[in-house]
């Protein structure tokens, strides 16, 4: 932003009469000259003070030096409060002589600044600028206080006996709430920029001595090619960094759960993240991260495999009920217990479509309740679900246009999908669903099977950062198997070997 | 893009044109759940191949709601015609029936006597094999009489749905071991194998007293069980097919033992009762379980085999209205054990001797023992176990009876304080 406006300045000024050749951003354009009204009035131009007016200048006198002193500050990002009680009062009311401004102030942070340049990018994050007259450079004081909301509960990854604790839109409070968890010198966070315009920071967070180097220089080597001039949070940049960005399946993680992150960070894993986003990338993704959640190592060994199963259960339930039934009714009856094809056809009798145009029919329906579930605002909410379920399916099924099993098939392979946790993998099984129904109603078993094996290969021909999607089920890793069930926690002693890490063990520190 | 776009194109083309487009919806076709043979009338089968074919269709109008199933259903739902053989009825079927029959839900096969002694019917079954939808799980039902009355008569009370009732019908039946299993695989396996006697279920619907009066429960062929009331169909006995072709019957009770001497059938709850050997006046009831293997030993040697048999029962005694106690009483219990022994003993003896002479062959797929004796297929059927071998074979039983329990009330309540 502030080179462009340079640039376009300076292109101005080529063209421009003799008279102006006064302007002092033409003379002085990058560093502080000690003139605090020649200085303010740059300072003052470039923000276009004051028709803008989320900038404020606060103009004193220091009378411990006797000399005079200006402060900016944007009102919205930065801390009214700290700015009168930490720079204004001290600088103020002090009556010792102050030798060093630096002494004088009593906010936390503070540095200085002679680029003109850099100082505007620091005010631009919500810190204070403090210029004091005859003095070539500015102080810069922390200040930065934008609004945001407080660590509230998770939204999505709800869990029985886990931490309440979720991400919000501030990076250093993310950090902040992975790093009480870690406490280690090898706790790692690297920054960087990406965006020439809007100046984003991503922040890769790592384990130093446990995360492997292949996987760190590849997440850093995706970020930095990023071309884009603004990347706003980390739901875009996951679309810039993934592996197949037309693929099906997710392959890097969302979590929203800082315990979950730290998990990983522990386990090897490279966590991004990233200011305005309240959740955190894990990267490489498997299949198995999706597949788990929180609970599955806060709950007892045995009940948390019970959930698994269960979970197991609904993603197939999800995939293969509506096909199923299309693959048996139309292909293969002699499959279904005969009370149950003759209530079927009994059902079926007044139905005026072929059962596969009914089921697509219902299943449309059901997404469509579930998206407008979503954009629905929150006061009418209920009302769409009391509608959709009411009314289509009662009514459907009144009317003789939906036969009630089929109700039962939507309603069960839609209920089943909301225990898959993960909303990418939630999205991706549902529309697989689809190409199995399709699959079924050309070829009934056949047809789902050959697509199910398809999907097989395709699953295992995934990578996310150059780690294999079903890893560590196939190809074999070394790793406490944590895929389908897990093991019992004294048993889950190695860390998951796809990810390169540097030390595999987790029960002796071999690498110090 | 468009060099994208046509792969993927002419593949989904190949797809949809590869794709089942004769499939039908469940509602198209109408579901035969029992399928009748009859000798048709007028007909020379010497001359001419036909069949009378019974359809029984199973309504599902039962389920619409607001439509009422007993309105005019029965009459649509029994058909019979007259076709070259079943499979090809069904086509002359939809002459007016207005959907494509099914027999994918078949239950049974009912055949009457009369054609099962022909030498037709097992030209006629093959088509059975053939057929795609045909269930080799469907059984067998031979019955006296027509079997399109046996299927038109057949006025089940509680229940609605006529596949339901076969079930159950058979299920229970071959559960407490007055029919056998009698499937058209099982059918074909045996027949084929050429070895053994096929048993086949036999029922009746005839109610015209041809009660031979009180006998023990289970002496007693379809139609002769005593009765007042219910369905006119009765389900108990066999039919004894030799070489694809209806050879005789046998009773519930020789069918029951049957089925304890051939270790490819299952019995779960059998009630018999046996004379007190205490008191004869009264009989003891027990329930006779197989636990163990029948063991058949079979010793080939010059002239007809030796075959020796180990036959395991359990008995766990039921009542005992005579009052004497067996349950304390070791004694007593010897000599029930004892009685029981030389009882069922003597049963199967009987029955072995009513197969060897009567029917020359045995109806307890025996021949699964005998084929290991032998190195290649030509030596054992050469040697040909049903024709020349069984008949003649000398058979001893070795019963291995055990009493395993005496019912829940361990005493007999003292009849003599009773009566004071």
């Amino acid at each position: 932003m502030r080179n462009s406006f340079f640039k376009k300045s300076k292109m101005f000024t080529l063209e421009m009469s003799k008279e102006c050749l006064d302007d002092p951003i033409l003379q002085k354009g990058e560093f502080f000259s000690g003139d605090i009204s020649l200085d303010s009035t740059i300072i003052k131009q470039i923000y276009s003070y004051p028709t803008n007016i989320d900038f404020m200048i606060r103009e004193l006198t220091i009378h411990a030096m006797e000399q005079k002193a200006v402060l900016f500050y944007i009102p919205s990002l930065a801390d009214p409060k700290l700015i009168d009680e930490g720079i204004i009062k001290p600088l103020i009311t002090t009556g010792n002589v102050i030798e060093d401004v630096r002494s004088a102030i009593s906010a936390s942070g503070v540095s200085e600044e002679r680029e003109i340049n850099n100082a505007i990018k620091e005010l631009n994050t919500g810190d204070t600028l403090l210029l004091v007259e005859g003095q070539a450079q500015g102080y810069l004081i922390r200040t930065s206080k934008a609004a945001g909301r407080n660590v509230e509960k998770p939204q999505n990854e709800t869990t029985l006996l886990g931490p309440k604790e979720s991400f919000v839109e501030k990076a250093d409070v993310n950090i902040s709430l992975i790093r009480k968890k870690i406490h280690s010198e090898d706790f790692t966070v690297e920054k960087m920029v990406i965006g020439e315009r809007s100046k984003n920071e991503v922040y890769i967070i790592y384990n130093r001595e446990l995360a492997g180097v292949e996987v760190v220089s590849e997440v850093k080597a995706r970020i930095g090619a990023i071309t884009k001039d603004a990347v706003q949070n980390l739901s875009l940049l996951v679309q810039h960094i993934e592996d197949r960005k037309r693929g099906l399946l997710p392959t890097i993680l969302q979590t929203e759960r800082p315990d979950r992150a730290a998990t990983f960070i522990e386990d090897g894993y490279v966590v991004i993240a990233m200011n305005n986003s309240p959740f955190a990338l894990v990267t490489p993704a498997t299949f198995w991260s999706f597949f788990h959640t929180g609970d599955d190592h806060y709950l007892r060994f045995v009940y948390g495999n019970f959930t698994r199963i269960l979970r197991i259960l609904a993603m197939f339930i999800t995939l293969f009920t509506p096909s199923i039934y299309i693959a048996i009714t139309n292909y293969h009856m002699e499959m279904l217990p005969t009370d149950l094809l003759l209530a079927i056809a009994g059902a079926r009798e007044m139905v005026p479509f072929p059962a596969i145009i009914e089921l697509l029919l219902l299943e449309t329906a059901f997404e469509l309740i579930r998206e407008a579930g979503i954009r629905v605002p929150v006061p009418i909410g209920p009302t769409i679900g009391i509608v959709g379920a009411l009314i289509l399916g009662q009514a459907g099924v009144e009317a003789n246009v939906f036969s009630p099993i089929v109700v039962i098939v939507v309603a069960l392979s839609g209920l089943s999908s909301y225990a898959i946790g993960d909303v990418n993998l939630n999205y991706s099984i549902r529309i697989a669903r689809f190409g199995f129904l399709v699959a079924a109603g050309l070829f009934g078993i056949f047809g789902m099977v050959s697509c199910f094996i398809v999907c097989l290969a395709y699953l295992t021909t995934l990578k996310s950062f150059g780690v294999p999607y079903l890893a560590p089920l196939t190809p074999k890793y070394k790793s406490s198997d944590d895929t389908i069930f897990r093991k019992i926690l004294s048993n889950e002693n190695l860390r998951p070997g796809f990810t390169k890490t540097k030390d595999i063990t987790k029960d002796v520190i071999r690498n110090k | 893009m468009r060099r994208r776009a046509l792969p993927f194109l002419l593949f989904s083309m190949v797809f949809l044109l590869t794709g089942c487009w004769d499939k039908k919806e469940v509602e198209e076709r109408s579901y035969v759940v029992a399928i009748g043979l009859d000798l048709p009338k007028g007909v020379d089968l010497e001359k001419e191949q036909a069949v009378d074919v019974t359809f029984q269709f199973s309504n599902p109008k039962l389920n619409v709601k607001g439509a009422n199933p007993a309105e005019g259903a029965e009459m649509e739902d029994i058909i019979t015609l007259t076709a070259p053989d079943f499979v090809t009825a069904r086509n002359m079927a939809n002459s007016f029936v207005t959907r494509e029959v099914s027999f994918s839900h078949n239950k049974v096969l009912i055949i009457s006597e009369e054609l099962a002694k022909t030498e037709i019917f097992y030209r006629m079954l093959s088509t059975a094999f053939k057929d795609r939808e045909m269930r080799r799980e469907a059984n067998i039902i031979v019955t006296e009489g027509k079997a399109s009355e046996f299927i038109s008569k057949n006025k089940p009370e509680m229940m609605v749905r006529p596949h339901r009732y076969y079930q159950f019908l058979i299920d229970r039946a071959t559960e407490t071991g007055m029919v056998p299993e009698s499937t058209i695989n099982r059918f074909f396996a045996i027949t084929d194998g050429d070895a053994d006697l096929f048993l086949a279920m036999y029922g009746s619907y005839d109610k015209n007293n041809k009660e031979t009066g009180f006998q023990d429960e289970d002496q007693y062929i379809a139609g002769q069980v005593p009765k007042r009331g219910g369905n006119p169909i009765q389900l108990i006995g066999s039919a004894v097919f030799k070489e694809g072709k209806m050879i005789g019957t046998l009773t519930g009770e020789e069918t029951r033992i049957t089925r304890f001497l051939d270790n490819t059938a299952e019995l779960r709850d059998l009630f018999s009762s046996f004379q007190d050997p205490l008191d004869k006046r009264y009989k003891i009831a027990v329930r006779l379980k197989q636990t163990k293997k029948l063991k058949v030993k079979i010793k080939k040697r010059n002239g007809p085999p030796k075959i020796e048999i180990t036959y395991p029962l359990d008995v766990k005694v039921l009542s005992v209205p005579s009052m004497i106690n067996y349950a304390d009483n070791l004694e007593n219990q010897e000599k029930l054990k004892t009685a029981l022994k030389n009882k069922l003993k003597e049963n199967a003896e009987n029955l072995i001797e009513k197969t060897q002479k009567e029917f020359k062959g045995e109806p307890f797929y025996w021949s699964l023992n005998v084929r290991p004796l032998f190195d290649t297929v030509k030596e054992y059927e050469e040697w040909d176990w049903m024709n020349k071998n069984y008949p003649l074979a000398d058979i001893h039983i070795t019963m291995d009876v055990n009493i395993v329990g005496f019912g829940k009330q361990l005493k007999e309540s003292n009849i003599e304080k009773v009566r004071d």
